[in-house]
């Protein structure tokens, strides 16, 4: 790093009086790490020196090859806006390297970087804007979380106002200082289901800001006696939770999706990266939707996809093409919910919207019609395939697909395998309430 | 007093009664009686009371933290009942168990009596600002009418406040107004 910003971010912690620095990373299964470090540390730490063990980190080194380096990086220095009992804190996200000074290939973020790269190499940046979606649940009497909702409290004296708008309000605020812009944010479908967008931007910097945006709406839950979640589907019978990605390619500032002369002012190069995502959807699935849960979101009838179509309008596909065009045009994939790794996701979706682009991949035609309400031999005949059922066959799907492994790497690939086989096998041992009532009494 | 709005937070039954036995006998009411700490955060952030009294031993989550965030984002002043001392204690009002109603009475009057002048403090520091605010914003728009109309400091500032006057529009306003027009 180069000494004046080294300097400048010396400064800034000293003017704030913060005591701790948080060097945050992501694990390959997308949950967000923290090495707290005091502030006298901090210079080691920008200078690339300081070490941490990752064989203690879940899938990312063996034994062998544990001594790694965390590299912050400068520009997403923030100091949240959130005090601690240990006062102000600030964090850096890093990227991690092995003691060779080469970037870990186990680093999410580096993968992501990588396959920018690649963009970046014909002439591509990708822009990002996601739709985070999330529930506000009731902490119980030991602070633990519940699926309880407010509306189910009872209360007994009239609170003024709802406490999860309130809440999210505070969230917000609190994004916003964190230097977020936020588009929109509402109330969403389900009770106590919330959605928070903001204003897209590169890929990179996004899936830092989806990681930052997953921490800051939990902290900020907590201090208002709430629980956020970001679990997928945590209540039967009604909507889940996705993270709606929109996605598009620029070139020299302009955005080369749009193309007013042909058909849906969609240009070739759009066409062909959604051919390139609707050909790969079903490898791609197992990193957008990596959790036993988030299968239980992807089924008929709640707004989320189960069919590889797109549309204009119909929410019923796996990518819908908002309205705007000029700058704003970009295609929405709705499978995504917010249990994925970020950095792996968008690297997936990427890397196949590329290949899409390489090999001139055509889409079906749109499909504007609902298609919860077709049946089998209708969807078979208009060509439209079903994403994977479940986690363990998005996996084989992963595996069988090699444009989406080499998005991956190797080292995250295998990890990845390896890690969600055992969730999938574990969750397959359980035997659930609903088999219990379906068949105790009836064998 | 009877106006002063007070929550209280005790996971025990028992202690919980002796604190509001004691608050009753020095003719305090209170709004309401909580027992876990998610349930703290979210009463007093919808019922907006003057003052929280925690027992340190409240569950759910650890009393400073609770105590700090309260405080932080301003929801009420906070007064922790606590049963031995810490280092975290001196950043809060505080008293120990076992209290008298008296040393209770005592504490919730100091409580509110800084709170009351707190408030005050920080409305008068609200209006020093916006007073500075103005006066920086005069300044502006008088240099601006002495360098264009040739005006000395006195006839510019009396120019303004004429203005102010005629139109019923306050010295900001108008001054701003002179500001923006010479963009």
């Amino acid at each position: 790093m180069d000494d004046n910003k080294k300097r400048e971010l010396l400064e800034k912690v000293k003017e704030y009086d913060v005591r701790f620095v948080r060097l945050q990373f992501t694990d390959i299964a997308g949950i967000l790490k923290n090495i707290a470090i005091p502030v006298r540390q901090l210079e080691k730490a920008l200078d690339g020196e300081l070490m941490f063990d990752g064989s203690s980190i879940n899938g990312f080194a063996d034994i062998s090859e544990s001594d790694m380096y965390l590299v912050p990086d400068p520009d997403t220095f923030v100091i949240f806006p959130w005090r601690s009992s240990n006062g102000k804190v600030a964090r850096f996200i890093c990227d991690v390297y092995n003691p060779d000074g080469k970037p870990f290939s186990g680093c999410p973020r580096n993968n992501l970087k990588r396959v920018l790269k690649e963009a970046e190499a014909l002439g591509y940046t990708m822009k990002v804007g996601p739709e985070a979606e999330f529930f506000l649940f009731l902490a119980d009497e030991n602070g633990q979380a519940t699926t309880q909702t407010q509306d189910e409290a009872g209360y007994f004296d009239l609170a003024p106002l709802d406490l999860g708008e309130n809440a999210r309000r505070d969230m917000d605020t609190t994004l916003e200082e964190m230097g977020f812009e936020i588009e929109a944010s509402h109330h969403e479908v389900a009770p106590s289901q919330h959605e928070i967008d903001f204003k897209y931007g590169e890929a990179l910097g996004v899936a830092d800001a989806i990681m930052t945006l997953k921490l800051a709406v939990r902290s900020i839950a907590q201090r208002h006696g709430l629980h956020a979640s970001f679990m997928p589907k945590p209540l039967f019978g009604v909507n889940g939770s996705g993270m709606h990605t929109h996605q598009s390619l620029f070139a020299d500032r302009q955005n080369v999706f749009d193309d007013p002369g042909s058909p849906h002012g969609l240009s070739d190069t759009a066409r062909h990266y959604m051919g390139g995502i609707l050909h790969h959807a079903r490898g791609i699935t197992a990193i957008t939707n990596p959790t036993v849960n988030s299968y239980k979101r992807l089924v008929p009838g709640y707004e989320a996809p189960v069919y590889m179509a797109w549309s204009e309008q119909n929410r019923s596909c796996l990518i819908r093409v908002p309205a705007k065009r000029g700058l704003s045009t970009r295609i929405e994939v709705r499978n995504p919910d917010p249990t994925f790794n970020p950095y792996l996701a968008l690297a997936v979706m990427l890397k196949a919207g590329l290949d899409g682009i390489k090999n001139q991949l055509e889409p079906p035609a749109p499909v504007d019609r609902d298609i919860y309400k077709m049946d089998l031999a209708e969807r078979n005949r208009l060509g439209i395939e079903s994403l994977p059922g479940n986690l363990y066959e998005a996996l084989i799907e992963l595996a069988r697909d090699e444009v989406v492994k080499s998005a991956l790497g190797e080292h995250i690939f295998n990890k990845f395998i390896e890690g969600k086989m055992e969730e999938w096998n574990q969750y397959n041992m359980q035997v659930t309430p609903w088999e219990v009532s379906q068949y105790l009494t009836r064998f | 007093m009877e106006n002063t709005r007070i929550i209280i937070a005790d996971s025990r039954e028992n202690s919980r009664k002796i604190l509001q036995e004691s608050l009753n006998r020095c003719g305090y009411q209170i709004q309401a009686e909580i027992r876990n700490a998610p349930e703290l955060l979210r009463r007093a952030r919808t019922l907006y009371p003057d003052l929280v009294i925690i027992d340190a031993n409240i569950e759910g989550g650890g009393v400073f933290e609770m105590a700090g965030i309260i405080q932080e984002d301003e929801i009420a002043d906070v007064l922790i009942i606590a049963g031995n001392d810490s280092r975290q204690l001196k950043d809060f009002a505080h008293i120990f168990k076992p209290y008298t109603p008296e040393t209770l009475e005592a504490a919730v009057e100091i409580c509110l009596l800084y709170k009351a002048r707190f408030v005050q403090i920080r409305q008068q520091v609200a209006r020093l600002q916006e007073d500075m605010r103005t006066r920086k914003l005069v300044d502006q728009a008088k240099g601006l009418l002495m360098q264009k109309s040739g005006l000395t400091e006195q006839e510019a500032y009396r120019r303004l406040q004429k203005e102010s006057m005629n139109k019923g529009m306050s010295m900001k306003d108008v001054a701003r107004a002179v500001i923006d027009s010479n963009k």
